[in-house]
């Protein structure tokens, strides 16, 4: 189930925290733990009752090994290898089977069938998190622990089928924190404030972007300059949107149960260089990588040219984390390398910094420069396979074709529609420059949230205005009823 | 801040009832209700808007068919047959879909007539309901309220429909031409060739048989009602599609099967008193006019609806049991003269598919 569906706000979420509220206050711990789990599998179940499999073998496999390594010390490591083949085997099989057997025969000219496997949901995240987990237990740098906990870590709905990417230590110690199990009405309110602002950014405007951009790469060849840069900045846009908001609405549900997840993103599109946007994109991914690619690959501890070498496999890893395709992989090693040369430091936006670059710019130039340069790299990332790539370069020197009106014509925003039928009596000449003023107001609109304060520092800064919790109502109610109209999110698929 | 949470509560609720209030009241597509007095019952979304009509609009008849039946203007059948019609109405006008749609009908109202479009190629499909297939708006055609979210908290519903509704009914909009779309469409020459890509060639005529199953089923469907429901009087009647329907027909093989179809169809429905049938598919004024009556290989201007029914109210093209056998051979006369003869005129400009 979607956090931006009917059953989710008036089934699932009162129901959940009833159960969750209800069982704690009476003591039964593990019992709203395990009720916890349960309604998390729902959750996940509710997209497709097969994968409920899939997950609850990953769950025991992993819970298992951990319990091996906890009886039998001396084999810790055999376990934790063993744990670590396992779940990467698993990503394997259902992220990247069909995408190895193309290259194969490709490359062997062999006839290897594909499986066509259906990928489940959220697998790398839910993946990622036991490895993490089983690393760290091989490491003997976490200790076991019950299996409720470790089921409700694993399972926990908000962070399920799309993150953030959470750690032991980071949940487990909540759940054991008996002061968390009773109902805070600063969390709730705070929590309502975050699931708002990320859902609208969802339903509101990523999924309306989404619009001109699905049409704009489904008939990349009729672009024209003008219509290539609008979908470029609303896919650049979308996607921020579409997944910082699921991340908002993530912690904001964690802390209507009281809990505490990690932050996601930080602002990105504000970033002055790449390296620094990924910093604040994704960071639990972030973090993922570098403590278990960048780290064990050295780090920075080795040498300059080994460190870069390590932050460009880093991104190569990305980049087909992000999913089983080449134009994935072109995207990870254009990033990587462009991150590389923000690590030359040679030109940098900073001179009080510790380490200033040879060439210091102003700040502004970074802030223009770095959200164009993602916008691009987000072409191949977009792209449904190699030659659009070509396609959307080529469109760029196209000028203008009037095709810009054609894409924004497909934007049919209802709360539009009285406007465009009156312009269509009064002014029919001018209802294709409407549509493509709607266009650009809805990018403007999109840079201009980007630009100001995210949804962190929108709760800490207003959640004590008189007006705060009326407008989060007030959007949530216009949210719901533009429910009718939305996609699931992007980063399902990742 | 319980306090505010409360307050929250609160304005959550009455703002959530807000569209509750204006789509229940409003209801465009007439889920709970007929139209309210002084507007207009303004019909023009056929999947969203027949199942409300037949539900709880106030009629004795029904004119139920494909989108060929869309442009009949309501008021033709209710003057001349003096009755009260609404449409039922269902795209490709499967059968069953419209079966189920005269059982919904009779379940609330006594109906004195039904006029039943009967389309040759919703014969040969599979005697399945395919609203859930074909994506219909489930939530409007059962009695589950927990599903009416998606009718009530939809925005298309709150900031189009219901003015648009609204701005209809204070306009001269005629509640007769209910799903009329033939007044925006030109019907000539030049659009039904460019909607016609015809096999380059000619499949083998197929055995006339090979449907039969699925036929048979069909015209099962329509007798249970016709038989279950003796006091209503049923006008069925085939329309009449083009020289360049019928000329696919013939390069895929299938003119045979759909002139048996068709002679089944006469033979079994019209033994029922209850039932006048009448066939406008060899309608030769008609069919072989491309020049000015179609907008594509079949649907044709409301001006043949027109004809149609003034011809039907007539007694004219009536077929039964005793001249079915000789209508049948004439159609098959055009249905062979057309790809071997009467098409030819127009083979320079026909534009050619794929195999």
């Amino acid at each position: 189930m979607s956090f931006n569906s009917y059953i989710f706000l008036f089934c699932f979420l009162p129901l959940c925290l009833l159960g969750w509220y209800g069982l704690n206050k009476y003591g039964k711990y593990n019992m709203a733990l395990g009720f916890l789990t349960l309604m998390s599998l729902w959750f996940y179940g509710y997209f497709n009752p097969s994968y409920l499999l899939i997950m609850v073998a990953s769950v025991s496999v992993n819970y298992f090994l951990s319990f091996l390594m906890d009886r039998s010390e001396k084999f810790n490591k055999v376990f934790m290898v063993t744990g670590a083949l396992f779940n990467l085997g698993l990503l394997f099989y259902y992220k990247y089977y069909d995408f190895f057997i193309e290259n194969v025969n490709a490359v062997f000219k062999t006839d290897y069938n594909l499986k066509h496997i259906l990928l489940p949901l959220g697998i790398s995240f839910f993946t990622f998190q036991q490895f993490s987990f089983i690393i760290e237990r091989g490491r003997k740098k976490i200790p076991h622990c019950g299996p409720a906990e470790y089921a409700a870590f694993v399972t926990f709905f908000p962070q399920l089928v799309a993150g953030p990417i959470v750690l032991y230590e980071e949940m487990i110690p909540q759940f054991r924190d008996k002061a968390r199990r009773s109902f805070n009405a600063d969390n709730m309110y705070n929590g309502i404030g975050y699931f708002v602002m990320g859902l609208a950014k969802k339903v509101l405007l990523a999924d309306v972007l989404a619009i001109p951009v699905n049409y704009g790469f489904d008939n990349s060849i009729y672009m024209d300059a003008v219509g290539t840069v609008l979908v470029m900045t609303a896919y650049t846009l979308q996607l921020y949107f579409d997944f910082s908001g699921y991340s908002d609405m993530a912690i904001g549900l964690g802390l209507m149960f009281n809990l505490e997840l990690p932050v996601n993103f930080k602002s990105p599109y504000k970033s002055s260089t790449l390296k620094e946007l990924w910093e604040r994109w994704h960071m639990t991914l972030t973090r993922f990588l570098r403590n278990y690619v960048y780290i064990p690959l050295g780090g920075n501890r080795k040498g300059k040219a080994r460190k870069l070498f390590n932050i460009f496999a880093v991104f190569v890893v990305s980049g087909i984390w992000h999913g089983a395709s080449w134009n994935y992989i072109i995207w990870g090693i254009l990033t990587g390398i462009i991150v590389i040369w923000n690590n030359l430091n040679i030109f940098g936006y900073d001179k009080n910094a510790s380490n200033p670059a040879k060439i210091v710019l102003p700040e502004f130039i970074g802030r223009i420069i770095t959200p164009i340069t993602f916008a691009f790299l987000l072409i191949p990332f977009r792209s449904p396979d190699i030659a659009t790539i070509w396609v959307l370069l080529r469109n760029l020197t196209k000028g203008w074709t009037g095709n810009a009106y054609k894409i924004a014509n497909v934007i049919k925003l209802p709360e539009m529609y009285i406007i465009e039928e009156i312009l269509q009596k009064v002014a029919p000449s001018y209802t294709n420059m409407f549509a493509l003023g709607v266009f650009i107001l809805l990018c403007a609109l999109g840079i201009f949230i980007c630009s100001r304060k995210n949804t962190a520092q929108i709760v800490n800064a207003y959640r004590e205005k008189r007006w705060f919790m009326p407008v989060c109502v007030l959007l949530l109610v216009y949210c719901i009823i533009s429910f009718s109209q939305v996609s699931t999110f992007i980063y399902f698929n990742f | 801040m319980l306090k505010k949470l409360k307050y929250a509560l609160i304005l959550y609720i009455v703002l959530l009832a807000i569209p509750v209030l204006a789509v229940v009241i409003f209801d465009p597509y007439y889920h709970y209700h007929k139209p309210l007095k002084g507007l207009k019952a303004v019909l023009y979304e056929k999947e969203y808007q027949v199942v409300g009509t037949l539900d709880h609009f106030d009629y004795d008849a029904v004119i139920a068919g494909s989108s060929v039946a869309e442009n009949y203007n309501n008021s033709w059948f209710d003057e001349i047959f003096g009755v009260k019609s609404v449409k039922a109405i269902r795209s490709y006008g499967a059968t069953a879909d419209l079966c189920s749609f005269l059982d919904r009908a009779y379940e609330d109202h006594d109906l004195k007539m039904v006029f039943y479009n009967l389309d040759p190629s919703s014969l040969k499909v599979d005697p399945e309901v395919t609203f859930e297939s074909s994506g219909c708006p489930m939530y409007l055609y059962d009695d589950n309220i927990l599903n009416d979210v998606k009718y009530i908290y939809n925005k298309d519903v709150i900031f189009e429909k219901i003015p648009y509704m609204l701005a209809k009914s204070f306009s001269d909009y005629d509640e007769g031409e209910s799903y009329n779309w033939g007044r925006w469409k030109h019907f000539d020459l030049e659009m039904c060739i460019s909607q016609y890509y015809r096999h380059p060639s000619v499949t083998p005529m197929q055995e006339a048989s090979y449907r039969d199953e699925a036929g048979e089923a069909n015209i099962t469907l329509i007798e249970n009602i016709v038989s279950a429901h003796p006091e209503t009087k049923f006008i069925i009647f085939t329309p009449p599609y083009s020289m360049l329907w019928w000329d696919n027909a013939y390069r895929e093989g299938d003119t045979e099967m759909y002139l048996r179809l068709l002679d089944f169809a006469v033979k079994r429905l019209s033994t029922y008193d209850n039932v006048r049938f009448f066939m406008f598919s060899g309608d030769r004024d008609v069919v072989l006019n491309i020049e000015n009556n179609y907008m594509d290989t079949l649907h044709f201007s409301p001006e043949i609806n027109r004809y149609m029914v003034d011809r039907m109210s007539r007694g004219e093209m009536e077929v039964d049991t005793a001249n079915i056998s000789e209508e049948i051979e004439k159609l098959r006369q055009m249905a062979y003269e057309i790809p071997e003869e009467l098409i030819k005129p127009y083979e320079d400009v026909l534009i050619y598919g794929e195999e």
